[in-house]
């Protein structure tokens, strides 16, 4: 029986470090060294401005609206992911429930559904004009609206707070917030003005607002705006500016001729639904809207 | 420490870090210097451990081409030889696992000895024997077997290799007791090939 030493010792003499493929060993070494030094570098060329480029288009259509729905939620969830931005409210389920409560996530955009579909006005009783005089159906001539002369009046908060045509989610109070509900026009039971909206978070899709107010503000482009406030109000349901968003796109409504659908989005205002806000101006508007 | 040590220590002393700042900031004929320096050291473990030149051939090119980026783990509470030998440790599982394939089938075909017919009878013993070595160390874990080789083979002290593998010294103590005690085991029992 050979000695466990005698074998140690046989290892250790047979392996003993010099080998006469060390130069090769060693150009190896070094031409892989270099060819990771090679890939890093062209990683480093073409990589990184391709997903530099990757992720600013992105970004751009996700800003832009022209993301898919999935697409837009994963950036969402990469952008909550990273911190840089809160996470938005839980997107509407469709619900059943003729009558909501205020927690409940509403419907993206209710006055969609009357335009996708002209459905009864689950509202009775329609406004009637002033002096009682049938609706103008004429709309060669649509009338101007009070508040949308010249410059309409810039988005104000509800109650006693300043008026600021340039929206800024942090510093100003957030109007009272709008129960919306799913697929069907607003009810006078869902009207209740939230009180907790006192400090509104951050909202990622201020952007699409920025942009319609932008537009309706200051290019003139009411079509652009409803396009926007309506892609801010479907993905910002509960944003700190949907009342703002709502009154603005119905003016905007009133500009294109577009009125039945602007006395649908103004009736909420003149009940009162948002508060005080814009109530005057609503109910101004839609009695102009009547007196066609 | 005798002083004929303190000139050489010294200047290793004095320039090793030089050689780590380079690496660090990755220069590829710092790679280089360091291979000249130390690969030898680092072939010989490999192939203590692996039991086979081609591996271990191919552990040190895998050590120093991953030593550019296993550098930044380096604290200098080491020699940069120790540093490389650990590298060896940590990839040396595949190698073990590829070394052992091949011996065994290289034992299943009766192959001889790789030394060449002129080697004297005593080479060819010395070869057979490391085999036989190498083979009762496939049997062991990674663990037991890296602290074998090096602390027996490589005649390691307990408190270096502990440095190495980055564990306590009785640790260390006990993985080699063990992996000596399953070696006579196995060498009783199989007897040599």
């Amino acid at each position: 029986m050979t000695d466990l030493d005698e074998l140690v010792q046989a290892l250790r003499t047979e392996h003993t470090g010099s080998s006469d493929r060390a130069a090769a060993t060693r150009s190896r070494v070094m031409m892989s060294l270099h060819e990771g030094k090679h890939r890093r570098r062209l990683r480093w060329g073409f990589g990184i401005p391709l997903a530099a480029v990757l992720a600013g288009s992105t970004a751009w259509a996700g800003a832009g609206g022209y993301l898919g729905p999935s697409a837009q939620a994963a950036v969402e969830s990469i952008a909550i992911w990273l911190g840089v931005a809160e996470p938005s409210p839980a997107p509407a389920s469709p619900s059943t429930s003729p009558a909501r409560s205020t927690d409940a996530p509403p419907a993206p955009f209710p006055e969609d559904a009357p335009e996708a579909a002209p459905a009864p006005e689950p509202e009775p009783e329609s406004e009637p004009p002033p002096d009682g005089a049938a609706p103008n159906t004429d709309t060669a001539a649509p009338p101007e609206a009070p508040a949308v002369e010249g410059k309409p009046p810039p988005p104000a908060p509800p109650r006693g707070a300043s008026t600021s045509t340039s929206p800024s989610p942090t510093p100003r109070p957030a109007p009272p917030k709008a129960t919306i509900t799913s697929g069907g026009p607003i009810t006078s039971e869902e009207a209740i003005p939230s009180e907790k909206a006192s400090a509104p978070a951050e909202d990622p899709h201020l952007v699409h607002y920025r942009r319609a107010h932008d537009a309706q503000f200051a290019q003139s482009d009411c079509a652009a705006a409803v396009a926007g406030y309506e892609r801010y109000l479907r993905q910002a349901p509960q944003g700190a500016l949907v009342p703002e968003a709502r009154f603005n796109r119905a003016l905007c409504l009133v500009r294109l001729g577009r009125h039945d659908e602007a006395e649908r989005a103004l009736r909420p205002f003149a009940r009162g639904r948002y508060g005080t806000y814009r109530q005057e101006d609503a109910q101004r508007l839609l009695d102009a809207l009547g007196a066609r | 420490m005798t002083t004929s040590f303190t000139g050489p220590l010294r200047e290793a002393e004095a320039t090793a870090p030089s050689l780590v700042e380079r690496l660090c900031a990755g220069e590829v004929a710092a790679v280089g210097e360091a291979y000249e320096a130390h690969h030898e050291a680092v072939r010989a473990f490999a192939g203590r451990l692996l039991g086979d030149h081609d591996a271990a051939e191919d552990l040190v090119h895998e050590v120093f081409t991953t030593l550019p980026r296993a550098i930044r783990r380096f604290r200098g509470d080491s020699s940069l030889r120790t540093f490389l030998v650990s590298i060896a440790v940590n990839h040396a599982r595949h190698f073990v696992r590829a070394a052992a394939r091949r011996r065994a089938a290289g034992e299943r075909m009766a192959a001889e000895p790789t030394g060449s017919s002129r080697s004297p009878d005593e080479d060819l013993e010395r070869q057979r024997l490391a085999r036989a070595l190498s083979c009762a160390l496939d049997g062991l874990s990674l663990d037991h077997r890296v602290a074998f080789v090096l602390c027996v083979v490589e005649e390691r002290t307990s408190s270096e290799a502990s440095e190495i593998l980055g564990i306590p010294e009785g640790t260390v103590r006990t993985r080699v007791f063990h992996a000596k005690q399953k070696l006579r085991q196995r060498l009783q029992r199989g007897g040599l090939p």
